[in-house]
């Protein structure tokens, strides 16, 4: 009895501070830029969290110094930590589909976001990244602090012009 | 021809080596290759980072389409626009990723031109794309053509990135198939140099297997080659001692001849000719002993004798051999003894004298002038005491590349200026082995101020209490000037044995005495209270001993050599000596008296029977060896006797010393044995219980010498002893007994020829004669024991000969001459029947 009565009462407490999370998840003022969609817990559209410049400013920013295998020479990218785009819409999933304005999309596990610092950059060298520049939204994984990300599968999941993540399994 | 075959046997010798070093740089340069292909490899794979081109290609012709139906369905709407115009930018996104430089591979120049025409056709799209903005509709040819032939091109463009693609990976893989190959060449050298070591460590293994059984061979060929040599030097040995002790029969023959020769009327030339016979004969006897002795060192025959004896005396009586030699040579010669070196030490007294002999002959016969000295000192070491005698001459030295080769045998250096030196060379190799067999050494070294200093080394024992001699106090300064620094030095520690403070003439000031060398003047700035001269020819001579020096420190004349006063004091007996020897009897009654004794003599036991009955002794000196009644018998007569006479003291006098005697005397009743040769000494220390006199301090009878052909020790106290001109009378009967046995038709034999021997044994000991002593008693066992006597009768008559030879003073030459030639006969007849004896019966082991 006692051990239900105390699951109960955590149960609760989770759900409460989910609803607390959910109501401070406002609505996006500017141009949506990233729709984020499937087990997620906050929303601010139906069944959707959306997210626009100053949304994506305002969480955890993360870096990335050196090359990609498609800038030229050493680049600066800088955007919300793919972390804390997942704690801001209360991510619950295992695998996401990233998708892109072209329709490609990449199915990138959630244990990459949670292990990896990796970005969603929005500024490249210090700028925004029109669509022909591949933004405005680009997956960057911190190859430059982890060189062993240097390879095929994290190539194929940084995905460029991403307009949206659905998280889903 | 035979270099190059030399050469190549040499290269298959190494070729082991070589193979081995070889195969190592195979494996090495194997190994280095497979880790290059293998990173190779690696980047290979690395290096395909960027996307294919035909993936490029497609996605650029992909989003053309996609822009393619955005412009085909503009209705002239906002949202119609944006897509129209978002499209667009993806294309150009796409243009900017189609950068040749990134491309892998570079594409070829068709690629390389299908790419600019499709960037060119996107580039002139924008300005249409434009027109649509400010709002001029979709133009139609944009449509059907611009677009179209864009799609065309990308179309084209898509083909060739395909190729381009295909060739890539033709080539990567022709590549990595190489890479394969490669590896496959350098894994089959690494596993081939592996085998090859592997078969190189299986030969070198067998060759060493090989090596090694041939040198297991070598060495029992080796084994079998020492035995064989060892088997050859000891045949080499009997061979020698056998030649030698042939030839020493004859050579007595010869030197007996050569005595009656120069006592016939001969002329000068003549004398002188017979004098050389003589000299070299007696030269040649004397090598062939050392001979016979190596041989015996050499074979480890020699059974090596303990006894506690006095080393002073020892070393002094080695002086004084070479006394009249150094003389010759005006030669200084001291003997010190280090006042720690005890009065007695325990062991091979003869070996030890014959080394000292040795040292002290080799160092007069090789020193022109100055002087030889003799030091005999006492060490501790490794927890033992050694003996230590160092002989120092002032000859002319021992190069230094010589010094080990002089104690090989037969090694003589050769020096031009002393041909005459004569010798075999065994002295020295003698002297070292009986120094090794003593466990002890020689050694030879330069002294200081020329010549050399040999110095033997031997581990003795000595009594417990033995502590040596005091220091006395001292006595007042003495100087020793002149002579060679090796004699000073000796002279100086005997100066200081005797309790003196020695000084050296150079400190000036007084002193109390001056021992100055006759050829040395006295220095002019020392005053001296006594000067007393040293050397040759003065009244302090060779040997200088402390015995002499203190009897010239205080004063007196040289001391006389036997001066114990033995016979003062005590009481005086009534002494009854039986033997049936004349010469026994009268030299025991001789120095009875010369005790102070009152002596009767009988010459057999039944006398001796007779005397007991009307007379009572205070002891009965009885011979145990008598015809009729022997000294047992005698003595158990005796004791039967009733009355105070059965208690008389008896005293067996015998020559045996063997335990059998001992057990029968003391069941027979006798009180105490008396070994020959019968000394003053002895008689004395025998008689203590009747006389009470103290024990004489110097009482320590040395026992006989078996060596010696005189024993000079028992001669010095016959000569003094004795009263005047007995002892030649003496010698004369001793020789007469000889010439009469030798008289008897056929010889001796059975019991005559015992009681001879038995008596010569007796006799010969009391005046001296050693070696004969020793030879009869060895005699006398092989009769008793019926074993084959011819043996040692031939050695007991060399032996006489030599005796006879030796004692020439005391003799009428003529009759010396004659006795040596006859004695010499009788050990040659022996020896042959010896000969005979041992052919008929070829195991006779005691020959």
């Amino acid at each position: 009895m006692l051990h239900r009565r105390t699951l109960l009462g955590f149960c609760t407490v989770l759900f409460a501070a989910r609803s607390v999370r959910a109501a401070s998840l406002a609505a996006p003022a500017g141009k949506v830029l990233l729709t984020v969609r499937g087990k997620i817990a906050n929303t601010n559209a139906d069944g959707s969290a959306r997210f626009d410049l100053a949304m994506l400013d305002a969480l955890p920013q993360g870096r990335f110094e050196g090359e990609t295998p498609w800038t030229k020479g050493k680049t600066v990218f800088t955007g919300p930590l793919g972390s804390a785009i997942l704690d801001a819409v209360g991510a619950s999933g295992t695998t996401m589909r990233v998708a892109a304005l072209n329709d490609y999309s990449a199915d990138v596990p959630v244990s990459d976001f949670r292990k990896h610092a990796v970005i969603l950059a929005t500024r490249h060298d210090g700028a925004l990244m029109p669509v022909r520049e591949q933004g405005p939204l680009w997956v960057i994984y911190p190859m430059d602090k982890e060189p062993d990300l240097r390879i095929e599968s994290t190539y194929t999941r940084s995905v460029w012009q991403v307009t949206a993540i659905d998280i889903t399994g | 021809m035979r270099e190059i075959w030399r050469r190549l046997v040499n290269w298959r010798q190494a070729h082991g080596l070589w193979a081995l070093a070889i195969v190592a740089a195979m494996s090495l340069l194997a190994a280095g290759a497979e880790f290059v292909i293998l990173v190779q490899r690696e980047s290979q794979l690395v290096d395909r980072f960027s996307d294919s081109t035909w993936w490029m290609a497609a996605q650029f012709r992909s989003e053309i389409q996609q822009l393619h139906i955005s412009l085909a369905s503009y209705d002239g709407s906002e949202g119609g626009l944006d897509d129209i115009h978002q499209h667009y930018e993806i294309l150009g996104s796409r243009i900017q990723l189609m950068d040749e430089s990134r491309l892998d591979p570079r594409p070829d120049e068709v690629l390389g031109n299908s790419i600019a025409e499709v960037r060119h056709g996107a580039e002139q799209l924008a300005q249409q794309i434009e027109t649509i903005k400010i709002g001029g509709g979709v133009p139609r040819h944009l449509l059907d053509e611009d677009i179209r032939a864009l799609e065309r091109a990308a179309g084209r463009m898509t083909s060739l990135g395909a190729q381009s693609d295909a060739t890539h990976r033709e080539a990567v893989r022709s590549a990595i198939r190489r890479a394969n190959v490669a590896f496959g060449v350098a894994l089959a050298m690494l596993i081939g140099s592996l085998l090859l070591s592997l078969r190189a460590v299986d030969r070198q293994a067998a060759t060493l297997d090989a090596a090694r059984r041939r040198s297991e061979a070598l060495g029992q060929e080796l084994t079998v080659a020492l035995a064989q040599a060892q088997a050859g030097s000891r045949a080499k040995n009997v061979f020698l001692a056998t030649m030698s002790h042939e030839i020493r029969t004859p050579m007595n023959g010869v030197l007996g001849a050569t005595s009656l020769l120069a006592h016939t009327q001969l002329n000068d030339q003549q004398r002188r000719w017979v004098a050389i016979i003589k000299a070299c004969g007696e030269a040649l006897l004397s090598q062939l002993d050392d001979v016979l002795d190596f041989s015996a060192l050499e074979a480890a025959s020699v059974r090596l004798e303990r006894e506690l004896f006095d080393i002073r005396t020892l070393a002094e009586d080695a002086g004084r051999v070479v006394e009249s030699a150094a003389g010759a040579n005006g030669l200084d010669l001291v003997v010190v003894i280090d006042h720690d070196v005890p009065a007695q030490v325990l062991t091979d007294r003869r070996r030890l004298g014959q080394i000292l002999l040795n040292l002290l002959t080799n160092a007069v016969k090789f020193t022109a002038s100055g002087g030889v000295s003799l030091r005999v000192s006492m060490r501790r070491r490794h927890g033992k005491a050694w003996l230590r005698a160092a002989v120092v001459d002032s000859g002319p030295g021992i190069p230094r590349a010589d010094r080990r080769r002089i104690f090989q045998e037969f090694t003589r250096l050769e020096r031009p200026s002393e041909r005459t030196v004569r010798g075999t060379g065994l002295g020295l190799a003698i002297s070292q082995r009986i120094a090794q067999a003593l466990g002890g050494r020689i050694r030879v070294a330069a002294a200081r101020g020329g010549g050399s200093v040999f110095w033997v080394s031997i581990p003795v024992e000595m009594p417990q209490h033995e502590r040596g001699v005091a220091l006395a106090h001292l006595a007042g300064r003495v100087a020793v000037v002149g002579g060679t620094p090796g004699i000073r030095a000796a002279v100086e520690l005997l100066v200081r044995a005797a309790g003196y403070e020695a000084g050296t003439a150079g400190d000036g000031g007084s002193v109390d005495l001056l021992l100055l060398h006759r050829s040395a003047d006295a220095p002019p700035g020392l005053r001296a209270a006594r000067q007393l001269p040293f050397g040759p020819g003065t009244g302090l001579d060779a040997p200088i001993t402390a015995e002499r020096l203190q009897a010239a420190l205080a004063g007196g004349a040289r001391p006389s050599r036997a001066s114990v006063p033995l016979a003062q004091a005590g009481r005086s007996l009534r002494l009854l000596v039986a033997d049936d020897d004349a010469i026994n009897r009268e030299i025991a009654a001789s120095l009875l008296r010369h005790l102070g004794h009152d002596v009767e003599i009988v010459s057999d036991g039944r006398e001796a029977l007779a005397a007991v009955r009307l007379e009572t002794f205070d002891a009965v000196l009885l011979d145990l060896y008598m015809p009729g009644m022997d000294g047992i018998d005698l003595a158990k007569a005796i004791r039967a006797l009733p009355g105070e006479v059965a208690a008389m003291r008896l005293i067996a006098v015998t020559a045996d010393a063997d335990a059998n005697v001992g057990a029968s005397v003391l069941a027979a009743g006798i009180d105490s044995v008396l070994i020959k040769p019968v000394t003053l000494e002895r008689l004395a220390e025998v008689l203590l219980p009747l006389t009470g006199t103290a024990k004489p301090a110097a009482a320590s009878a040395a026992p006989p010498s078996p060596g010696l052909v005189v024993d000079r020790k028992v001669r010095d106290m016959l000569i003094t002893r004795l009263p005047a001109g007995r002892l030649p009378a003496l010698v004369r009967t001793f020789w007469d007994g000889v010439q009469r046995v030798l008289d008897v038709p056929g010889g001796l034999s059975g019991e005559g020829l015992e009681r001879w021997l038995h008596t010569i044994s007796g006799s010969a000991g009391s005046l001296g004669y050693a070696a004969a002593t020793t030879a009869a008693k060895l005699a006398r066992e092989a009769v008793d024991q019926g074993v084959g006597d011819a043996p040692t009768l031939s050695a007991l008559y060399t032996s006489l000969a030599a005796a006879v030879r030796a004692d020439e003073a005391l003799l009428p030459p003529p009759f010396v001459a004659m006795l040596t030639v006859r004695l010499t006969e009788a050990a040659h007849a022996m020896a042959q029947m010896q000969a005979a004896h041992r052919q008929g019966e070829p195991m006779d082991g005691r020959s």
